[in-house]
């Protein structure tokens, strides 16, 4: 494989739902290797991008090219160097879980069946069982080890967590990481619990109303998003300040929330005569509920 | 002391299925008086008399009635029945949570086919026949509740012992309502027969019950398995096939899933003539209304659920769930594994029917109809026409088939684009109002049937231009699929089909007149061919537009 093609090159894609727009302008790139986390709130576009990357959607604006190929005019291609699992898996529950594997191997050139016996074996269930009469956690896992016994070179995990429990949550880690050890294999994951993007993800998209917000380093993102609170008697134009995405005043006490270089914005705030009260680094929780629009309504949650 | 679960129980029965039950109630009396007021005028089989419309109708709101008051109904897509699973958290006794439905769905099923028997079809049974009647439908309540709970392994299995069952009640009832000298099994095997249904029956469904309210259905489920099949020979194990590749894995998940349901409908309605045959007395008296009912069945429900492409929600035969669409195949590949369910499950299907009605004549001892109108049409076409004819005639049912299941999906599609909570009750009306206003104009076309056949007898060439626009359109219409919003865009050539078909053949007549037998029966074979293939060939489309949306 060329390690130089993107795995993922999407080149501003935009999709619209009667008239109202899921994706806006998109452009991301991912390399191969890597651990991309996608968050955002509902509704930001998370899964619309994810169903573009498996060819579901058709761009209506843009492009999509995955192992740099279109994944709408050449699926069969694509989807066999992917593994998939949906938030809502609609496996056939009338299969048997042997059943089930039997059928999902027969798609994949590369489906390693011993591999697949030893990933179902972890599940602990019987594979003579049917998928429906299996519990949501337990198929969630059951549907991992389909989407991993063929050693995809991307696995795409859509909110793959959310309803389980600590223990199968656990388990979607675990197969991240493995994922993750072979060479240049990558995985894309979209979820809304950020401790588990934290844990795993080496590299973070923010997605707000259809739109990029922010693509960076996992590095980047926990090291360079602050809170500063200053004072200051004259006007603020925290706009200009570079990094900073967000400010609330209250007299001329101001709060700010920036994504920069710390020292080179204090020492930019202190020419224009503020006084620096406190400096913190903001979590990733803290980050995502300063950066999304209906930050407001979980910070009174929070 | 049992008032307020009966209570209970009987609001939730009829609180949630109260339309159901008005409407399979109402149906009947107004297909009657619609019956009446336009079919009357026509010189037909006096309506009121058991026509096979009329039975039709009465198998069909009998059904319905079963499945309304049973907890799990027993169709293809296995969706819950009319009677709610949660009605088992209720604090009432659990003999009452299994009687109160079947009570229930075999007053209202009794009643209904005693009603119709009488008031319809003129037949008069005395209080004795009635019971006689009303046992047997109370036992296969019995029956239907019992299979609903996966006593047996397989949902094919528990059909077969179903219709085994209905066959037996049958028969029990046919033995002790017949004369003596016309009966098969005599009244006291008849009364064994009833008995046994009935009883055993009842017991399932009272243990299935018990089973599923103590929660351990899949225990117990595990047990019998291991019970009936500890040979290991119908275990789970032996069943996962070798699949060489994807292709033939869709293939099998396809036949799994939807193809059976086709041959396992005409095994279970072809069951009923053959047990017919049984009888001696049909013997004596040959009678070819329940061939001719099946071969009406086969044709209105094989567009519906095989002849195109059947699923437990139909409008999926088009559409592709995640699972579905994201198994790495080109859309090619997914088109022909349905196409190939679809060709197969027809096929199987017809073989099934033709195998009944053979076996359904031969059986009979008397073929001379059949002789009587194969000696007519070697007279009128020859032998080698006769042939040809019968061949045709295959291929005119096939596409017509075909034609009406594009024409179906067409209106499913139609109606998962519009906003069915929103728009449901207009569109509702629209179609009862269209299907009277249809009615109205088979009315007047008819009594002016004279003058339009006047009109015909001479050659109209300007009829062909329709047909030739129409291609057409659809050759326009093509390249926009990739822009247009797909379920609109597809609802137009789909309802074309059905107006192509009526006006070629419109065209086959013109040409008959005009040029004579050959070039009528060549442009027949032609429009045939293409009716047939144009389902065919927008499978393709309909799977890579619904994939890729």
């Amino acid at each position: 494989m060329d390690r130089q093609i993107p795995i993922i090159d999407i080149q501003h894609l935009t999709r619209r739902f009667n008239g109202k727009a899921a994706l806006d302008d998109v452009t991301i790139q991912f390399p191969r290797g890597h651990v991309f986390g996608i968050v955002g709130e509902n509704g930001a576009g998370k899964t619309t991008l994810i169903k573009h990357i498996l060819g579901l959607y058709r761009a209506q604006q843009g492009s999509v090219s995955v192992f740099g190929m279109d994944p709408v005019r050449r699926p069969k291609e694509v989807l066999s160097r992917i593994g998939y699992l949906s938030e809502q898996p609609d496996f056939p529950e009338w299969m048997t879980i042997a059943q089930f594997m039997n059928y999902m191997g027969a798609f994949y050139a590369k489906w390693d069946a011993s591999y697949a016996a030893k990933l179902v074996e972890e599940v602990n269930v019987d594979p003579h069982k049917k998928i429906g009469e299996l519990s949501k956690g337990q198929q969630a896992r059951v549907g991992l080890c389909a989407a991993q016994a063929h050693r995809p070179e991307l696995l795409v995990l859509d909110e793959p967590s959310s309803g389980l429990d600590p223990v199968a949550r656990n388990e979607i880690l675990a197969a991240v990481i493995r994922t993750v050890v072979e060479d240049g294999r990558s995985v894309l994951l979209s979820s809304h619990l950020l401790d588990e993007v934290q844990q795993v993800c080496d590299h973070l998209l923010f997605f707000s109303q259809g739109k990029v917000l922010l693509s960076e380093s996992m590095e980047a993102v926990l090291e360079k998003h602050y809170q500063i609170s200053v004072r200051i008697s004259a006007p603020l134009a925290w706009q200009a300040l570079p990094g900073v995405f967000k400010a609330t005043q209250d007299g001329t006490e101001w709060q700010l929330f920036c994504f920069a270089d710390i020292a080179q914005l204090t020492n930019l705030l202190k020419q224009q005569g503020a006084q620096i009260l406190d400096q913190r680094r903001l979590s990733l929780n803290e980050a995502f509920l300063a950066r999304s629009p209906q930050r407001h309504i979980l910070s009174e949650v929070a | 002391m049992y008032r307020a679960p009966v209570a209970a129980l009987t609001a939730e029965l009829f609180g949630k299925n109260r339309w159901a039950i008005i409407g399979t109630t109402l149906i009947p009396p107004l297909a009657w008086f619609a019956g009446k007021a336009y079919l009357g005028k026509l010189p037909i089989a006096p309506v009121g008399a058991a026509t096979p419309i009329s039975l039709l109708i009465l198998m069909g709101c009998a059904l319905q009635f079963a499945l309304i008051f049973a907890y799990v109904d027993l169709t293809a897509g296995s969706k819950s029945g009319g009677f709610p699973k949660h009605i088992l958290l209720l604090p009432a006794p659990t003999w009452l949570l299994a009687l109160v439905p079947i009570a229930a769905g075999a007053s209202f099923t009794s009643g209904f086919v005693l009603l119709w028997l009488y008031y319809v079809s003129g037949v008069h049974f005395n209080w004795a026949q009635q019971l006689i009647i009303a046992a047997a439908i109370t036992s296969l309540m019995c029956w239907l509740q019992a299979m609903s709970w996966e006593l047996l392994p397989s949902r094919a299995m528990r059909i077969v012992l179903l219709t085994v069952m209905a066959i037996v009640a049958v028969l029990s009832v046919v033995s002790l309502l017949a004369n003596e000298s016309e009966n098969l099994f005599g009244r006291t095997w008849g009364a064994v027969g009833l008995a046994v249904t009935a009883i055993t029956g009842l017991g399932l469904a009272y243990l299935a019950v018990i089973r599923a309210r103590r929660g351990d259905t899949l225990d117990f489920y595990d047990h019998v398995r291991r019970i009936l099949f500890s040979s290991g020979r119908w275990s789970r194990q032996t069943r996962s096939p070798a699949l060489a590749n994807g292709v033939a894995a869709q293939n099998w998940y396809e036949w799994r899933v939807y193809g059976r349901v086709l041959p396992t409908c005409m095994t279970i309605l072809g069951a009923g003539p053959l047990a017919s045959v049984a009888f001696a007395r049909i013997r004596h008296s040959p009678s070819f209304v329940l061939p001719a009912l099946l071969l009406f069945l086969f044709f209105v429900i094989a567009p519906l659920v095989g002849g195109a492409y059947v699923s437990k929600n139909l409008t999926r035969r088009v559409q592709l769930g995640l699972f579905g669409a994201t198994r790495p195949l080109s859309d090619t590949e997914i088109a022909f594994a349905k196409l190939r369910l679809a060709v197969k499950s027809y096929l199987v299907s017809f073989a099934i029917l033709l195998a009944v009605v053979v076996v359904f004549v031969l059986g009979s001892s008397n073929n001379a109809a059949l002789v009587s109108l194969w000696s007519r049409l070697a007279v009128w076409q020859g032998v080698t026409g006769s042939y040809l004819s019968l061949l045709l005639l295959l291929i005119v049912v096939t596409a017509t088939s075909w034609a009406a299941g594009a024409y179906f999906m067409s209106l499913q599609l139609f109606a998962e684009s519009v906003d069915r909570k929103k728009h449901g009750w207009k569109i509702s009306l629209g179609v009862t109002a269209l299907f009277f206003l249809l009615l109205d104009i088979g009315g007047r076309l008819y009594r002016s049937r004279a003058s339009a056949l006047e009109w015909l007898q001479s050659p109209h060439y300007e009829l062909l231009i329709v047909p030739v626009l129409l291609l057409g359109m659809g050759l326009c219409l093509l390249p926009r699929f990739q822009s247009l919003d797909t379920l609109r865009t597809l609802n137009r050539p789909a309802s074309s089909v059905g107006a192509g078909a009526a006006l070629c053949l419109i065209a086959v007549w013109q040409l008959n007149l005009a040029f004579g037998y050959q070039w009528a029966l060549s442009w027949l074979v032609v429009t045939v061919a293409l009716l047939t293939l144009i389902p065919y060939l927008l499978m393709p489309v309909l799977v890579g537009m619904n994939r890729h949306r």
